[in-house]
């Protein structure tokens, strides 16, 4: 029984550490990332993703009001910004990861967006 | 055993409540605001600094003689052999047979998918044609060759070193010329796409370049004002003491012959922050004198920076920014110039490939040059002197006269923004000149909101322009005067050029609409709905029209020919699910 409960215990840890993963952790400083996004947000997207984030046509996908940028699961977005998409180019070479979650954390909370912010330790 | 059991389930507890602190700790986050200045509109306080009255006479005695034409060029007239189908640019397809009465049944013959992007999506530039082979570039700098009837491929060299563009391959000599990487250039074997030799510009005079030209055992180059920098892939724009540079190789062997520096030694007193005059697009090249004609971007940093308002960095008028420039064949020495706009604020390039043309002025034939550029004014200038014959204001036009801007955090609104006026190549035909306008505003401010460096300035600048608000024109010109013929309207942004065939003349909005214009009136003829969105222009041969579309889900160059018979995939249909605008 005692082994029993032993491993039931080490199998809740798992879980709990595996739930607990770091792409639900919000950054000791988002406000402060946020506002940094905002920067690197108009030197690096939006001429194409415009600066009210409203895109342009359907080549230069909306931001605002987009449900797959508020994902609570950053995941989908941390790949297009790192990988690239299409006629997107990835950042990964361009941003460092610090500078991608800035980005990422600034446009899941702008003009209505409100979503955890990012950490640069989900940027792989 | 207890113990043990204790220590599992204060684990437990010590994990969840971490876990569900880091969850619920996070109060609502505060929303930033747009970073878009609110607009504060300023009237015209002061006219524009003694435009067109730099000309200057001859430095020098032009060579002139008989000068050699690669094969690859020499009689390929019907097929479009250089960036803008010939040495005087006219964008102008010769021997076609896509007209008005046929135009409606141009049909998808093939389809060839661009594998690299960088900044300004697959492509941002014309494909060129010789000898049946169709051979284009994407902005990852890979460089693909296939057959002009079938799209079959040939020979493809991948690179993959992003681009700032407007880059494309240039032919001659058996050897097709690109822009490998932002500090380098290469020349490949035509038939087999091996790289036969590199030059580096990295070290010497920093950045990247245009579509190459080929021309009497010399390969046309440039440089812009934008260096390689983390990782030699990448570019930083308006980097002090950079300068635009007309490279002159051998293309045997790569070797320069001569370069000449479109920026004043000095850098107009602070070498550590101005900069400009980039080349961004071939010259035109008068083959009975060899001179080369090129048209130069603009000054920075603009207005200025944090410390330099309203360009004081750089007093005086900044030559050779905003001019268009002769150089002599041989030597690479300043014939003459004429600056159109001194001590420019605005980036206002005077950048697309002048167009050189042979016109009936007052009852005598004279040779011209037709140049503009960002500040959306059209020119006619003598090919001789460089005097200025004609300008026209085209589009829209808004405190763009101003020679200061307020010295607080004011905005103003100026046109032509920061995609326009004219950002991509003219074309002409029987004289007259076509010119696509994009019509945009976009916000300035005497310091660029004290911007710590030219490239923030820039960045502040594009990054604040709205797409939305971007409308665009094509216009006629008559080349003896400059007098508006016609003008037609598209009510969104286009950065496609235009071009000449018979009695139409091609553009696409941004968003891959494509349109075929009547040359006599600009009634719309004809357009259709690429399946990507484009700021490329095309090569025409015969029956086909080679247009490249590098934005959206599957940027792709696209064969249309009058025999096409393959369906066009929609907009739709090649779309993934990802990131699809919210309600799209």
């Amino acid at each position: 029984m005692n082994r029993k409960y032993s491993y039931l215990g080490v199998l809740l840890i798992s879980f709990l550490l595996s739930s607990c993963n770091t792409h639900t952790e919000r950054p000791p400083d988002a406000d402060r990332l946020i506002r940094r996004g905002q920067n690197l947000y108009v030197r690096n997207c939006s001429a194409c993703h415009q600066p009210d984030g409203m895109g342009w046509s359907t080549l230069f996908p909306r931001l605002a009001s987009n449900p797959i940028v508020t994902l609570h699961d950053a995941e989908p977005l941390i790949d297009t910004v790192t990988y690239g998409q299409g006629s997107m180019p990835g950042f990964r070479e361009t941003l460092t990861s610090h500078e991608i979650a800035a980005i990422l954390s600034y446009i899941r909370n702008a003009w209505g967006n409100h979503a955890p912010a990012v950490s640069h330790r989900q940027i792989h | 055993m207890r113990f043990k059991q204790l220590v599992v389930v204060f684990l437990v507890i010590v994990v969840f409540t971490a876990c569900s602190g880091s969850r619920s700790s996070a109060p609502p986050t505060e929303t930033p605001g747009p970073s878009t200045p609110t607009p504060n509109i300023i009237g015209t306080t002061a006219p524009r600094a003694n435009e067109a009255t730099a000309t200057h006479p001859a430095v020098a005695t032009p060579v002139t003689g008989a000068y050699d034409i690669p094969p690859e060029i020499a009689g390929h007239e019907k097929e479009w052999p250089l960036a803008n189908h010939d040495y005087s640019n006219t964008r102008a397809a010769v021997g076609s047979t896509i007209n008005a009465s046929n135009v409606a049944t141009l049909n998808v013959a093939w389809t060839h998918s661009l594998d690299g992007t960088s900044t300004w999506g697959a492509a941002s530039s014309s494909p060129v044609v010789s000898d049946g082979i169709v051979y284009f570039q994407d902005l990852a700098a890979n460089i693909y060759a296939v057959k002009l009837d079938t799209g079959d491929l040939v020979w493809e060299t991948k690179y993959d070193n992003p681009i700032f563009g407007p880059s494309g391959p240039g032919i001659g000599y058996g050897k097709v010329f690109i822009v490998s990487r932002m500090d380098m250039f290469s020349a490949l074997d035509i038939k087999t796409g091996r790289e036969r030799w590199q030059y580096f510009v990295g070290t010497e005079v920093h950045s990247g370049a245009f579509q190459p030209s080929v021309f009497d055992h010399r390969v046309y180059l440039s440089t812009q004002v934008a260096t390689n920098g983390r990782g030699q892939v990448l570019y930083h724009s308006y980097q002090g003491g950079h300068s635009g540079v007309a490279i002159i190789l051998d293309p045997d062997k790569g070797h320069l012959i001569w370069k000449f520096q479109t920026v004043e030694e000095g850098f107009w007193g602070h070498p550590e922050i101005n900069s400009g005059a980039g080349l961004w697009f071939p010259p035109a090249i008068d083959t009975q004198s060899g001179i080369s004609y090129w048209g130069t971007g603009n000054p920075a940093p603009f207005p200025g920076i944090k410390g330099w308002p309203n360009g004081s960095s750089r007093p005086g008028p900044n030559l050779y920014s905003d001019s268009i420039i002769a150089l002599d064949h041989n030597t690479g020495k300043l014939l003459w110039y004429n600056q159109v706009l001194p001590h420019d604020l605005f980036n206002f390039d005077f950048q697309v490939s002048p167009i050189l043309a042979t016109v009936r002025i007052n009852g005598s034939e004279r040779g011209i040059l037709m140049g503009s550029g960002k500040g959306g004014v059209v020119y006619g200038f003598d090919q001789e002197t460089g005097e200025t014959l004609w300008r026209t204001p085209i589009g829209l036009h808004q405190n763009d006269n101003l020679t200061a801007l307020p010295e607080d955090q004011s905005t103003v609104w100026v046109a032509p923004g920061a995609w326009g006026g004219i950002e991509t190549p003219l074309a002409y035909a029987d004289s007259t000149v076509y010119a696509l306008t994009t019509n945009m505003a976009s916000p300035y401010n005497a310091t660029m909101y004290d911007a710590d460096t030219p490239e923030e300035a820039l960045q502040r600048n594009v990054g604040g322009s709205n797409l939305n608000n971007a409308t665009a024109e094509v216009d006629a010109l008559d080349a003896a005067t400059g007098t508006i013929l016609w003008t037609h309207k598209f009510d969104r942004i286009a950065l496609a050029g235009v071009t000449v065939v018979n009695d139409l003349v091609f553009t696409a909005t941004l968003d891959g609409m494509v349109y075929a214009l009547s040359r006599q009136d600009g009634t719309e003829v004809w357009k259709w709905q690429a399946p990507g969105g484009t700021n490329a222009w095309p090569a025409v041969v015969g029956d086909t029209i080679i247009w490249p579309f590098g934005l959206g889900d599957s940027p792709s160059v696209i064969a249309l020919s009058l025999s096409g018979n393959q369906p066009t995939p929609t907009p739709e249909q090649q779309r993934t699910p990802v990131l699809t605008p919210a309600g799209n």
